[in-house]
């Protein structure tokens, strides 16, 4: 008998009728059963959530917003605007959350190993290049205030697209670059520019390809790891529309009431201009780009041969985890390297992040990096192992 | 409890909140931003809260 060979690869198949769950159309919003009404499901449409509350304030931000006085513009909103305080800390704290939430996303699907299977390899791929669109958005937008604090990151950003292998190998390429980011150097220029990314290039761009990952995922639904095979049972199917769309207002109310309430209590405190007299202030990064900022000092090699090449690598490795991982069971402890891998990030990003903290900028030796290294992936690796042996013999005592 | 009743009751919390924040929000005392959104956020959660009685209502919640 001739065996159709299984292929997941093929796109236009995502483009055809589903046939299970009964009732959804071409391009579906899904009936879900009450399985997975859990919130490790539903960390997505907390990210949506996040989206629309950015895209609407920002919207409301840019009618007060001027590119020929950035500072003074950002100082009035806070101080003149009525309700303009709440709105920019609210759109602040809402980018954080953004930014939080995509790690807790990406780190779930990542260890269920849910980029496996038809769509979901793509769904991965996209995801990915969506957290590095989101990282693009939320450093532009603090670009945008012209504090000392972002025309110093922005000088930084000038540096490693001249110094780093872009500008060293394609010069052309790299003035390019540059050249998109600040026109012709004039304040209005650079923020007009810098403006234009944020709110229409960059931001159109994760619109698009966030609903374009969330069909995706309408189509091959939520990845259901304690799904065991032969085990049929006879699911409810809830439809979307009143029960999954409730839910969902329900879970972003919440989300967005707690937003609020921080945004109430931590109203921001604009940075001083750029320009301003400064004595004894060291220009931090956000929280966020504390781990690459570290990275830049620790890596101990110079930025073009060791903390760029190491943030190359980490985007790199991480876009082609689908085709990397060839482990066959799901699970996390099933497939230990991948989750090794996995653990090994967690650990240095909170390392880096909270080393950058405490010593911002300052070089650290090549031993002590190589000890930090290995160190690290010393307590991965006997880690994930260990509870893997824990497990299995967890399995063997119990039969 | 009947589930008109908590609702009706949420939903008139909801109200006096609302009157709350419309007071707040014309006569501008100092710190009214702060004050103003704790009564949004409180606003936000009761109308989660509806949205939760009608959920459990419809047995999403329960156990199998």
């Amino acid at each position: 008998m001739h065996m159709e060979e299984k292929n997941d690869y093929n796109l236009m198949d995502a483009l055809e009728e589903d046939e299970s769950p009964p009732g959804s159309y071409k391009i579906s919003l899904r009936s879900v059963t009450r399985k997975e009404f859990r919130i490790d499901y539903w960390t997505g449409s907390f990210l949506m959530t996040c989206l629309m509350y950015l895209a609407i304030s920002g919207m409301l931000l840019f009618y007060y917003f001027e590119q020929g006085n950035p500072y003074g513009s950002t100082q009035q909103i806070i101080d003149g605007v009525y309700f303009g305080r709440l709105l920019l800390t609210s759109h602040l704290f809402m980018a954080y959350a953004m930014v939080i939430i995509i790690y807790v996303h990406m780190f779930r699907n990542y260890f269920v190993g849910a980029y496996k299977g038809r769509f979901r390899w793509l769904q991965w791929i996209l995801g990915v290049v969506l957290f590095i669109l989101v990282y693009v958005e939320a450093v532009l937008g603090y670009l945008l205030s012209e504090t000392y604090i972002g025309v110093s990151a922005l000088h930084v950003m000038e540096l490693l697209v001249e110094k780093s292998v872009i500008g060293r190998l394609m010069p052309a390429l790299s003035n390019w670059i540059i050249a998109l980011l600040i026109g012709n150097a004039s304040t209005a220029s650079t923020v007009g520019h810098l403006l234009a990314l944020h709110v229409a290039i960059i931001g159109g761009l994760i619109l698009l390809l966030a609903f374009l990952h969330f069909f995706l995922f309408e189509k091959s639904g939520p990845f259901n790891l304690s799904e065991k095979k032969g085990e049929e049972t006879v699911k409810k199917y809830y439809p979307w529309y009143p029960i999954n769309l409730i839910y969902t207002v329900f879970t972003s109310l919440i989300f967005i009431a707690i937003i609020l309430i921080f945004s109430a209590f931590f109203m921001q405190v604009l940075p001083p201009a750029y320009g301003a007299l400064l004595y004894g202030l060291t220009p931090f990064p956000d929280w966020y780009i504390m781990p690459v900022y570290k990275l830049m000092d620790l890596a101990g090699y110079g930025l073009t041969t060791g903390g760029v090449p190491l943030v190359t690598f980490f985007f790199i490795s991480l876009l082609f985890i689908p085709f990397i991982d060839r482990y066959k069971s799901k699970g996390a402890l099933e497939r230990p390297m991948i989750t090794v891998f996995g653990v090994f990030y967690i650990i240095a990003l909170f390392i880096m992040g909270l080393w950058g903290y405490s010593q911002p900028g300052l070089t650290q030796t090549r031993l002590l990096t190589m000890a930090m290294w290995w160190g690290i992936t010393m307590v991965s690796v006997f880690t994930v192992y260990a509870m893997r042996f824990a497990k299995k013999d967890l399995v063997k005592n119990e039969n | 409890m009947k589930i008109n009743l908590l609702l009706y009751i949420i939903v008139a919390i909801q109200f006096v909140i609302a009157i709350g924040m419309w007071y707040v929000a014309v006569t501008a005392v100092s710190n009214y931003e702060t004050i103003w959104t704790v009564l949004l956020s409180l606003n936000l959660i009761l109308m989660s809260l509806l949205f939760l009685v009608y959920l459990k209502h419809e047995g999403v919640f329960a156990r199998e």
